[in-house]
């Protein structure tokens, strides 16, 4: 499986090199290329045409940036048949096609630079594989053991170098942005891949028996994946649009909780991992978080902007929100954690917090992250000075960092606190 | 045909098999998840609202009943019937940005021109909202209409009658039926859809509607204690 960064082109770093390079390997294997017979030609020009149309029907991965093709298998063949340059071509004249029509749909202006980018991207995987399958002719001693795996490799080093030239450009650009939901779906991704692989081999196994004509065929496990890939992204799609609704929804009840809702998630989420916890568990916290008011959309914005104290009833209804919020996401299975979490972020290790009035070792430790990072968030405010609370001057970090070592065992958790100080004086520094 | 060696079959048989178990699973479980997770992200939008103005308490889950019903009376595609349904559950994301004291402390009857500007503008502050997000601005449309009578507002630069997406005025219909069902009782909200049937409502939905309701498989209607006071 074939995945590409698309955003990483906004930069173009050494992007000219790359292309520079891989014209010049696919020009060696070009080269090296020997006499073909009819029926290879035949044959060739059936798997590239299956290769360039597979090109065609792309799967965009867009809140990750990625497109995914799926013309491997015929790749694989080609190899197979003894043209690893054709299969070089083939992919990036498929690339090249497939970049040009969709340029027309997706009326993009850096989609010249994005094919160049895919070119240069299959091109050097491409290449990469081929070096490798020359040195597995060279080294595997035994015949059947190099008919068998040389595919193999061919197609396994393609994949690993691919999607490793991706992700190292693309790391370089989105540095914390990282979305890790890799471990729920590895199975499914697993799954994925071996059909992909059988598929490959089937393209083997036909072209080995002559039985060409069953090749097009192959495009039904092909478009099924890619429709399988489609719908699981769109599960995810669902789970991040409706943290993203209801934080709009919250925005338009409570103009100020903009910037203040991006810098707790970024914060709690690193606190988290700072604790230990895993990068799954961090992302949840993550969206937590976001969504820990989301109760304050049933609460009166009059009495949250009010400057001043609040009266006794008023702050009873202030603390409605905790529960009330849990109350909005109970209503979707997948924010059954996250809604207990979010409930219990007022509560307070001395058992005095609202709604459980909870003992310390009661409350979830995602509550304590999501109260200490909200805490700290509240008393120093952000940089803009329209999103400071009404009712407080800001501190300064130093300030806030200090008024939470004071308060914590009683309000918050000492380890948390800890774990949360050196977060910030890390990212200050 | 030529006979296939054991490793070809083997290739051959688990490759059918594997696509046979895959197809299965995209067509029949996912597409089942795919919408059942979608239905649970709609539930815990409305309930949002809900929660904040509690006049709207139940208002949703009825309101997408009986659109549904409508729809399927005057026979919408199953993809028509999926957006009416979707800007059924979203239709008042945009009450976020109505005052909280406006509808729960003072009566409709109460309320200053301006007021009743703050609330009617719903419509098209829950359709700004949808249009950010990427798999929902395609029911942005019907959500900005929901509202819009079927004569024209008095402006006269809106769209009016047969203009207005068909699922709109379904919804505009439903939406003013389940208020008025609630404050007055099913016979009055149906002489009412009478009334303004032609000015308000599109004849032929109203018509079409009032058949879904009194018909044998139609949707009985509630009796609800609760009374409110309908805005306008």
């Amino acid at each position: 499986m074939r995945a590409r960064k698309q955003r990483l082109l906004k930069s173009g770093i050494g992007v000219r090199w790359i292309v520079l390079g891989a014209i010049g390997l696919t020009v060696w294997a070009m080269a090296a290329s020997g006499p073909v017979s009819t029926e290879h030609r035949i044959l060739i020009g059936i798997l590239a045409t299956l290769a360039i149309l597979a090109e065609f029907i792309p799967i965009d991965l867009p809140r990750r940036g990625f497109r995914i093709t799926l013309s491997l298998p015929f790749l694989v063949g080609m190899v197979h048949i003894g043209s690893s340059h054709w299969a070089l071509a083939a992919s990036g004249v498929g690339a090249l096609l497939a970049g040009m029509a969709l340029i027309r749909t997706d009326q993009n202006r850096i989609a010249w630079r994005r094919i160049l980018l895919h070119l240069a991207l299959a091109a050097g995987a491409g290449s990469v594989a081929t070096l490798a399958l020359a040195g597995c002719r060279a080294v595997l001693p035994v015949e059947w053991l190099r008919s068998h795996f040389e595919e193999v490799v061919f197609a396994s080093v393609f994949v690993l170098s691919h999607v490793g030239l991706v992700l190292s450009l693309g790391r370089q650009h989105e540095v914390g942005q990282r979305e890790d939901s890799t471990p729920r779906s590895l199975i499914g991704v697993v799954g994925l891949l071996a059909l992909y692989s059988l598929t490959s081999l089937g393209v083997l196994v036909l072209i080995d028996h002559g039985i060409w004509w069953a090749l097009p065929l192959l495009f039904v496990p092909l478009l099924t994946i890619r429709q399988a890939v489609h719908l699981n992204n769109q599960l995810e799609e669902t789970y991040t649009e409706s943290v993203i609704t209801l934080t709009l929804m919250l925005q338009r009840t409570h103009p100020y909780s903009h910037g203040h809702l991006g810098r707790v998630a970024r914060l709690a989420e690193r606190t988290a991992l700072r604790l230990g916890l895993s990068t799954q568990r961090a992302a949840q916290i993550r969206h937590a978080a976001l969504l820990h008011d989301i109760g304050k959309i049933a609460i009166d914005e009059e009495i949250l902007d009010k400057p001043g104290k609040l009266t006794e009833s008023e702050m009873d209804h202030v603390r409605l929100h905790p529960e009330l919020g849990a109350q909005i996401l109970r209503q979707n299975p997948e924010f059954a954690g996250l809604a207990e979490w979010i409930r219990h972020h007022h509560e307070r290790p001395d058992g005095t917090g609202y709604p459980g009035r909870l003992r310390d070792v009661e409350i979830p430790l995602e509550s304590k992250i999501i109260a200490v990072t909200d805490a700290f968030d509240a008393m120093v405010g952000g940089a803009l000075p329209h999103e400071r609370r009404t009712y407080r001057e800001p501190m300064s970090q130093e300030e806030g960092l200090r008024e939470l070592k004071r308060c914590a065992g009683t309000q918050f958790d000492p380890r948390v606190v800890e774990a949360f100080t050196a977060t910030v004086l890390e990212a200050g520094a | 045909m030529t006979i296939l060696s054991p490793y070809a079959a083997s290739v051959v048989i688990l490759l059918t098999l594997g696509t046979a178990a895959l197809v299965f699973y995209v067509r029949i479980v996912l597409p089942r998840q795919v919408i059942e997770r979608f239905q649970n992200s709609m539930a815990g939008l409305g309930t949002a609202v809900e929660l904040r103005f509690p006049s709207h308490h139940g208002l949703t889950v009825r309101v997408v009943r009986l659109s549904a019903a409508l729809g399927e009376a005057v026979g919408l595609s199953p993809r028509q019937l999926r957006d009416l349904e979707t800007a059924a559950q979203l239709r008042d994301i945009g009450l976020c940005a109505v005052p909280y004291r406006l509808l729960n402390a003072n009566a409709p009857s109460e309320w200053t021109e301006a007021d009743h500007a703050t609330y009617w503008r719903h419509p098209e502050v829950s359709a700004a909202m949808l249009e950010m997000i990427p798999s929902l601005c395609h029911v942005a449309g019907i959500v900005r209409a929901h509202h819009a009578p079927f004569e024209g507002a008095e402006s006269g630069l809106s769209t009016r009658g047969e203009e207005i997406p068909i699922e709109a005025r379904i919804l505009c219909i439903i939406t003013e039926y389940v208020w008025l069902e609630r404050s007055m009782g099913h016979l009055l909200a149906v002489d009412k859809l009478r009334e303004l049937s032609g000015t308000r409502f599109d004849p032929r939905l109203v018509q079409d509607f009032i058949e879904v309701l009194t018909s044998p498989h139609g949707v009985e209607p509630v009796s609800s204690a609760v009374t409110v006071a309908q805005p306008r």
